[in-house]
């Protein structure tokens, strides 16, 4: 799939060209990252099953929607156990948590390290431009409309959103240390409002991770095979000139959106 | 993204045909591919292997236990597990606190039949409770006191309690033969007779909910520096110390240092009464330092050993140490 060319782009005077896109460690990071992540969510449902399943008899206090006594929705009901095979493995999710934290915390600290020492945290975090752009991109989003390029790695709601995935992941990280240890840690649990809260936090940071998740892969699909290709490889095509002052005729994505 | 500034100007590059570029990201795609797929099998292939290699008779599998024992070196050894639990005042304590459970809890123990036996201590002779063989020691169980702990238990005994000792099950005795062993029988009141102290902290349990929990008791400590246990030829303490349910059915592991903790109390009182045989009448044990499916309810036995003791909650796939 390499990237169409516009209609007004003189063939002639374009060609393909190799862009580097993601470094080698943020790639490396990105893989391990996915498949992690999955486990500790999917070991952590297996977790709070243990808290919803004991028919009913306790108000449940962390895992719903509602306020004070009133709970409008229970999470999760005793079908969504069912369907996803999470019911009745509860030490196997504390083991897997237990084991695959240590990646999580690893792999996460290393991509803030990465981020730091060689600057990419310059494309990633919202600066004036991003602020002042991220209405208007999240609104030509939601209404399909092109979405203008920002004529650098991210746009400004893809900065908002990667900037909230590190906050995301750090605070799951803090609340979990405080949910894991909320004796040994106890000032940190304190500081979190305590080990309910701690526990509310937790399961809300990763319900926020899986509505990024969500909005992450639809966006990806949309994008195609070539922004796909970033993360893999490294490098995306792009159709350009061979003069240096020319313009960029063509985009590598869809929207010029997340990947 | 593609800011023609940031971009070297590559003669060689630009003399490239779209077919030699599209070779080349084809190529680049392909060994990344290669790569990621050969780390994703030796990782699985990899932890199939460790699995398989002989491991502990439980359900968890054997990476997930190594990672368990990692996390249990290092809160022993580098988090340490001397930090006080943030206590709270009585006032805040439930009056009703939910029983977490009920295996090996024998309501139709004779109250006035239990002692605590003790066995592993130093130079147990000179103690006035000692005997030769604490296993000799028999708890009498009858229908007439299941009647009375349920009647005591009250809402405590409804409340969410799934496992509580049906009336069939009372008069059978699951006593586990244990070998011959000296040591102490202690009554309660010889227990009692430590200093008292009354705390008032959350009870965690391994499902996720918590309370705030007064409980009343003497402290783990002061109960080892009356009743020592024995000493290793380097001097130092032993390694463990196993306790049981009076007739076996539950056992639970401890680490001494977890035992040593100011917080970590032998208990028999909760919410300022008695303790109720739901909560594990006579004797518990109360440990902010770890959830409550380790703080066993109805003690029998205590034994110090070298020897890293069963533990009923980690043969079903839970974590041995189970800290805070």
């Amino acid at each position: 799939m390499i990237p169409p060319l516009p209609p007004e782009a003189d063939p002639s005077r374009l060609t393909l060209k190799v862009e580097e896109r993601h470094p080698l460690a943020i790639r490396w990071i990105h893989w391990i990252g996915f498949p992690v992540l999955f486990f500790m969510i999917w070991s952590g449902l297996m977790i709070y099953w243990a808290d919803s399943a004991t028919d009913y008899t306790y108000e449940h206090q962390v895992y719903r929607i509602g306020f004070g006594s009133f709970t409008l929705i229970r999470l999760f009901p005793p079908a969504f156990y069912r369907l996803f095979r999470l019911d009745g493995h509860f030490t196997r999710g504390l083991g897997l948590h237990a084991m695959f934290m240590w990646v999580f915390a690893i792999n996460g600290i290393a991509y803030v390290a990465f981020l730091a020492i060689s600057g990419q945290w310059r494309s990633i975090l919202p600066d004036g431009q991003a602020f002042c752009d991220v209405l208007a991109t999240v609104r030509a989003e939601l209404s399909g409309r092109p979405v203008p390029h920002p004529g650098r790695k991210y746009n400004a709601a893809q900065r908002f959103a990667y900037s909230a995935s590190i906050l995301m992941g750090a605070g799951t990280l803090l609340t979990g240390i405080a949910i894991w240890k909320p004796t040994s840690f106890g000032p940190l649990t304190t500081l979190l409002g305590g080990y309910q809260t701690a526990r509310w936090l937790h399961f809300w940071l990763t319900m926020g991770f899986c509505l990024f998740i969500c909005v992450h892969v639809l966006q990806v699909l949309r994008s195609g095979w070539n922004n796909l290709r970033g993360m893999i490889c490294g490098a995306i095509l792009v159709r350009s000139s061979n003069l240096e002052s020319a313009q960029i005729v063509a985009e590598p994505s869809a929207g010029g959106q997340s990947e | 993204m593609t800011d023609p500034t940031q971009r070297p100007a590559d003669p060689a590059a630009s003399s490239e045909t779209d077919a030699q570029v599209m070779e080349q990201i084809t190529r680049r795609t392909r060994r990344s591919f290669l790569v990621a797929g050969a780390a994703a099998a030796t990782t699985a292939i990899g932890l199939r292997i460790y699995d398989h290699r002989p491991r502990q008779p439980d359900i968890l599998h054997r990476p997930m236990r190594t990672a368990e024992e990692f996390n249990r070196v290092l809160a022993e050894n580098v988090i340490g597990e001397t930090t006080l639990a943030r206590t709270y005042p009585q006032s805040q304590a439930l009056a009703n606190p939910r029983p977490n459970g009920a295996i090996g809890i024998r309501r139709d123990l004779n109250p006035a039949s239990w002692r605590l036996q003790v066995t592993g201590l130093a130079d147990s002779q000179r103690h006035p409770q000692y005997v030769d063989n604490v296993s000799d020691w028999k708890y009498e169980y009858a229908t007439s006191y299941l009647e009375a702990a349920l009647q005591a238990d009250g809402e405590a005994q409804k409340a969410g309690d799934n496992n509580k000792l049906s009336k069939d099950d009372a008069g059978v005795s699951l006593s586990i033969a244990r070998p011959p062993a000296p040591g102490l029988l202690l009554t309660l009141a010889e227990i009692q007779a430590l200093p008292f102290v009354q705390q008032t902290t959350e009870f965690k349990c391994i499902e996720g909910w918590s309370e705030l929990v007064s409980f009343g008791g003497v402290r783990f400590r002061d109960f080892l520096a009356l009743y020592p246990p024995f000493r290793n030829p380097d001097g130092s303490l032993p390694r463990y110390a196993a306790m049981t349910t009076p007739d076996g059915s539950f056992s639970c592991g401890f680490d001494m240092a977890s035992l040593q903790h100011p917080q970590t109390l032998l208990c028999f009182q909760m919410s300022g009464r008695d303790l109720l045989p739901a909560h594990g009448a006579p004797l518990r044990l109360a440990m902010p330092l770890k959830y409550g499916y380790k703080q066993i309810k109805q003690i029998g036995r205590i034994s110090y050993t070298n020897d890293k003791p069963s533990d009923y909650f980690a043969s079903f796939g839970f974590d041995w140490h189970g800290g805070l």
